[in-house]
């Protein structure tokens, strides 16, 4: 069953400069039980994405300005402020990057996890008290009323992590967005959360967006992938497909860039592949494919049009959009 | 190869807080007993869990925490017994390029202005006017504009402040770089960029690099040799290719367990939960010992040497009671 349905969203920032267009016709959907990441650089749109589903556009320059998301069947676009309150949480919720900006430092965990699950549920505060501790013992937290007793300060950054994602199912949302959960993280404390979110998602069935720009994390956690470049999705598939064979030329570029997908025996004799240039400015996008001018395979048909959606066999299959699709592979 | 750098026995340990005043004041040791030779040309990585002393240890050697005891040779020359004045030509010789970026930048003066002051102040160049040539030159090197020269921290974005960065960095002409985590900011796409233009700049300058990291990928693709740290401790150092393929020391197999591989691993579903352990309990033992599935009562009583071993010309170091290339035979025989 589709829980969250998107389809041609657009969420624009107006600044003294002119449009930012953030997310440019952004379509995806994730079926219940499902994790898909969606990857891409810093200011590609993957987490003002993120945000504008769960109804958190940065206010006042940001807007909706098109598109819908369906989200068990009901339009979340038109939905109020007030209306958005009920879903916030309740049936989705997000756990940030840097968990120490999301909590207050002038409160103990305890109190803030029981006065999320209060603010939610009818319960004493001795009920909401043992909810937290059985939330914190499903999160790997082997002593839960010492860390309910500490600041957030005083916890390490896999614990604080820890304790944000029990935070954010403590109300058994239906869909988790992740906005780059693992990237303050070391390699160890990583390996550790990621399993911790395949055991939600397995154990509570709960779906997951992951917002994240390590192919890694995707290969290791995620069923579907889109690839993000200046606000709009340009490749969509199963991660198997996509890993194997990357059909965009942004995605290769992207994989080839990355130290853990090379054959190289090491010792600095060997440069990377990297994509040459920086972003376009979303202000002024350039006409036709947003790519191209870091595009090895440009040529003058990439500046008429962006290119249409072509699919590897058939429709539903590995979702591209790009002319030289051919040569890529 | 000839050495640049020595360290012998370096400590450094911190006071505790939270104490009362005039109580004995309790110290925990960052960094314990370690022993490193980094020679000419050379790039080491350097690894170990956060909170493993890894930037402490950079910041040491460049002597910007100061070293309770032990002694870091540059060129042969004793560092930890200059006096401030003394020490200030050697910052010419050693710098230092830092995660963060945009701390380490002067965010109310021009980038041109902060990388000429160093070179004037520390005689690099000798006039302004030189300097600033100099400066312009280096902008283009590392991938800027010359434009650029005038602009404020803030309009550059993460890859070009951290290229601000090196080039502030390289002005001085240094033949040692401390890189404490240059990329771990950066998306993969700008962290290439990065890597390949400090590979390149390492081979035109023949610069020697201290690469401290927590993402082991990068330090295989870019280290020669890797020094694994744990709390405090250098528990083996080796050739890259050597360690990433066979480590000999627990800690480093356990380090490469954590690496994502682009493969789906099925059984990767196991759960571990995460003990906090406390440094202070284990007096006088092995490290690792709490955590560790070899670890025996020799272990917990006290703590392995360092044992190096030389085969072909490929030296490497390790610290165990029980290494990893042992045969499971004899593993067995020093357990009982």
């Amino acid at each position: 069953m589709t829980l969250l349905q998107v389809s041609n969203l657009k969420t624009y920032f107006h600044t003294s400069r002119g449009k930012v267009k953030a997310v440019n016709g952004v379509s995806f959907s994730i079926e219940q039980g499902e994790i898909m990441a969606l990857v891409g650089e810093s200011g590609s749109g993957k987490s003002i994405t993120g945000l504008t589903i769960l109804g958190l556009v940065p206010k006042p320059n940001g807007k909706i300005e098109g598109g819908e998301i369906l989200f068990n069947g009901e339009n979340l676009v038109e939905k109020t402020a007030k209306e958005y309150k009920k879903i916030q949480g309740e049936e989705i919720a997000m756990i940030f990057q840097n968990p120490l900006t999301a909590m207050d430092p002038s409160y103990k965990i305890g109190n803030q996890m029981i006065e999320i699950i209060r603010s939610r549920r009818k319960m004493t505060k001795k009920e909401a008290k043992e909810e937290a501790i059985d939330l914190l013992d499903l999160v790997g937290i082997h002593d839960p009323e010492r860390v309910l007793a500490s600041y957030p300060h005083a916890l390490s950054g896999g614990m604080r992590q820890r304790v944000m994602i029990a935070m954010a199912i403590s109300c058994k949302p239906k869909l988790l967005i992740a906005d780059e959960p693992t990237t303050a993280l070391d390699a160890t404390i990583q390996k550790q959360i990621l399993d911790l979110l395949k055991k939600i998602n397995q154990e509570l069935g709960t779906s997951i967006l992951m917002i994240t720009h390590d192919f890694g994390v995707v290969a290791n956690l995620c069923d579907k992938v889109a690839v993000m470049y200046a606000g709009r999705i340009v490749e969509y598939g199963e991660t198997q497909d996509i890993l194997h064979s990357p059909s965009h030329p942004y995605t290769k570029g992207l994989m080839g860039a990355m130290p853990e997908n090379q054959e190289l025996d090491g010792g600095g004799n060997h440069r990377l592949t990297q994509i040459e240039g920086t972003p376009p400015d979303l202000i002024q996008l350039p006409e036709g494919c947003s790519f191209r001018e870091r595009c090895d395979y440009a040529s003058d048909i990439c500046e008429t049009a962006y290119p249409q959606a072509s699919y590897r066999s058939g429709e539903g299959s590995q979702m591209v959009h790009c002319y030289h699709t051919k040569e890529v592979i | 190869m000839e050495p640049l750098l020595e360290i012998t026995h370096l400590q450094k340990r911190f006071p505790k807080k939270g104490k009362k005043l005039f109580s004995a004041k309790e110290y925990f040791s960052v960094i314990n007993d370690v022993n490193l030779t980094i020679a000419k040309g050379e790039i080491i990585g350097l690894i170990g869990e956060s909170g493993s002393g890894k930037s402490t240890l950079g910041r040491m050697i460049m002597g910007l925490t100061e070293t309770d005891e032990g002694s870091i040779r540059f060129n042969g020359v004793e560092l930890n017994t200059l006096s401030e004045k003394e020490r200030t030509p050697f910052y010419t010789k050693m710098q230092m390029i830092f995660q963060d970026s945009t701390s380490s930048l002067n965010p109310r003066k021009t980038i041109g202005e902060q990388i000429v002051a160093p070179m004037v102040r520390l005689g690099v160049a000798e006039s302004k006017l030189e300097a600033e040539l100099e400066v312009l030159k280096l902008l283009e090197r590392v991938g800027l504009k010359r434009e650029h020269f005038h602009r404020y921290p803030h309009e550059f974005s993460g890859g070009q402040r951290q290229r601000i960065g090196i080039a502030r960095a390289l002005a001085l002409k240094p033949e040692f770089l401390v890189l404490d985590e240059p990329t771990s900011a950066l998306d993969v796409s700008i962290q290439a960029q990065i890597l390949n233009l400090l590979l390149d700049l390492q081979e035109e300058f023949n610069l020697t690099y201290l690469f401290i990291g927590h993402n082991l990928s990068v330090i295989k693709f870019f280290c020669h040799r890797v020094a694994v740290l744990y709390k405090g401790h250098i528990v083996e150092v080796a050739k890259s290719d050597q360690l990433y393929s066979k480590p000999f020391h627990p800690i480093s197999h356990m380090l490469l367990q954590s690496v994502l591989s682009l493969e789906k691993q099925e059984d990767s579903y196991e759960y571990e939960e995460v003990v906090s352990a406390d440094v202070q309990k284990l007096q006088g033992g092995c490290v690792f010992s709490d955590k560790c599935n070899y670890a025996s009562a020799t272990c917990i009583q006290s703590h392995p040497s360092t044992i190096s071993e030389n085969d072909d010309g490929n030296e490497r170091a390790y610290a165990c009671y029980h290494p990893l290339n042992q045969e499971i035979e004899q593993l067995s025989v020093v357990s009982q």
